[in-house]
């Protein structure tokens, strides 16, 4: 038997988009040829189980409003946790170089005087320059180094690099 | 590094025996002048050699100058120089040697002024300053108004005064900055050589009212004269000295750090 069917013909019966005139033509085919009533049924029971598979992935994943709002609770508040720990953080660090910054300013300011050596540092973080990924306090350092070795000398220039390198 | 072997209270001890000796024998003064002056030199050069900074170097090794020119003047007055170089040539060859460390010891305190404003760390000179350099000046006016009314003052002498004189005037712009400094051995440092300074200039001073109207003050021309290369020696040591703390310091927190 010649097939008068062709596979938009079959999709198109299965969606039911096809004009009256087409739908008529493959009902009439499919009813008077075996193998094409045969091809029907399979595409009838595969649309079947994955229609029945769509249902159960859409139960078993169906998010209700109450799950929504109970997850959206718990992605803010581990938002929250997090940004209180980075400023919790960014304190410990603000505090840990000041300590450092302190430590350095005792060690520069017998040489140099106390309040030359809280201009020294003024300076040094003034002329730092932070490119990103790079540790500030080196570069700090550096500045320092470089301020204290004009000003107090070498000996002096190697301790505050010594001293700043050891510092916690 | 010879600041190493240098204690201050040592040489405290040294200084004052050394005062007491030169006023009990004045012909002492010429070798231990020298002495101090020579050891200043070294230690001047020790401290520019600690410095990269290339100005600040300038300085030191200008304040080096001052002291080996003054080295070397202090033979001048000796017997064998006079009678190798006849009276009237060692005085020329004397004064122009005062000239030319005063010279030294004036670019080195400019040097040291200039720098430390170009630092960038807020040091600068108040109107006050600037009125007391005024004053200065104007001293230095009258100073030489009694010299020429005193008829003993010579144009190579004038020249070594005025030298004095505008070292003064810098004294006055440092002691500022080192008051901004807030304290430490910098500033002290930095004292002591205006402190060297502003007892050159009361010797001059002292000399030349003795020399205009009456000898009223020549024991005290006398103590100046046997005390101002101290002065230029302590500030000078306490200089070498920092370095020598900081390498030890150094040497004390590598030590740390290499027991963990």
């Amino acid at each position: 038997m010649k097939h008068t069917i062709d596979y938009d013909d079959w999709l198109g019966y299965l969606d039911g988009g096809l004009d009256q005139i087409r739908t008529a033509r493959v009902r009439e085919h499919i009813e008077h040829c075996s193998e094409c009533r045969s091809t029907w049924n399979e595409l009838l029971e595969a649309t079947a189980a994955i229609r029945s598979a769509a249902r159960e992935f859409a139960l078993v994943h169906a998010v209700g409003e109450d799950e929504i709002r109970s997850g959206r609770e718990r992605v803010l508040a581990r938002i929250r946790t997090l940004e209180s720990r980075s400023t919790l953080e960014s304190v410990a660090a603000g505090e840990l170089t000041i300590g450092r910054l302190r430590k350095l300013q005792q060690v520069v300011a017998p040489v140099c005087g106390a309040r030359t050596a809280f201009r020294l540092i003024v300076a040094a973080a003034g002329r730092t320059q932070v490119p990103q990924e790079t540790a500030p306090w080196r570069i700090f350092l550096e500045q320092l180094t470089d301020l204290t070795s004009a000003l107090c000398g070498r000996s002096m220039a190697r301790l505050v690099w010594e001293i700043g390198n050891s510092l916690p | 590094m010879l600041a190493r072997w240098i204690d201050p209270v040592f040489l405290g001890v040294v200084a004052a025996s050394s005062i007491a000796a030169n006023l009990a024998m004045p012909e002492l003064r010429i070798y231990i002048h020298t002495a101090v002056y020579l050891l200043a030199g070294l230690l001047c050069v020790e401290i520019a050699r600690d410095y990269d900074h290339k100005l600040m170097r300038l300085s030191w090794v200008l304040f080096s100058g001052e002291a080996f020119i003054l080295a070397l003047h202090f033979p001048l007055a000796t017997p064998v120089a006079t009678a190798w170089l006849g009276a009237a040539p060692r005085d020329h060859l004397a004064l122009a040697m005062v000239q030319l460390g005063l010279s030294s010891l004036l670019a080195g305190m400019v040097v040291t002024w200039w720098q430390l404003r170009q630092f960038g760390l807020g040091f600068h000179a108040r109107v006050m300053d600037w009125a007391a350099v005024g004053a200065i000046l104007t001293g230095m006016a009258v100073f030489f108004g009694l010299s020429w009314q005193g008829g003993w003052m010579f144009p190579m002498m004038a020249g070594a005064r005025v030298l004095l004189f505008l070292a003064a005037a810098v004294s006055i712009l440092l002691n500022r900055f080192c008051q901004q400094m807030g304290g430490g051995e910098i500033a002290r440092v930095i004292r002591f050589i205006i402190a060297y300074v502003a007892t050159r200039c009361v010797m001059n001073l002292v000399f030349a009212v003795n020399k205009t109207w009456a000898p009223v003050a020549l024991e005290l021309e006398d103590l100046l004269n046997v005390v101002f290369p101290w002065i230029f020696l302590f500030g000078v040591t306490l200089r070498a000295r920092v370095a020598v703390q900081a390498e030890a310091e150094l040497a004390r927190v590598a030590g740390i750090a290499s027991s963990f």
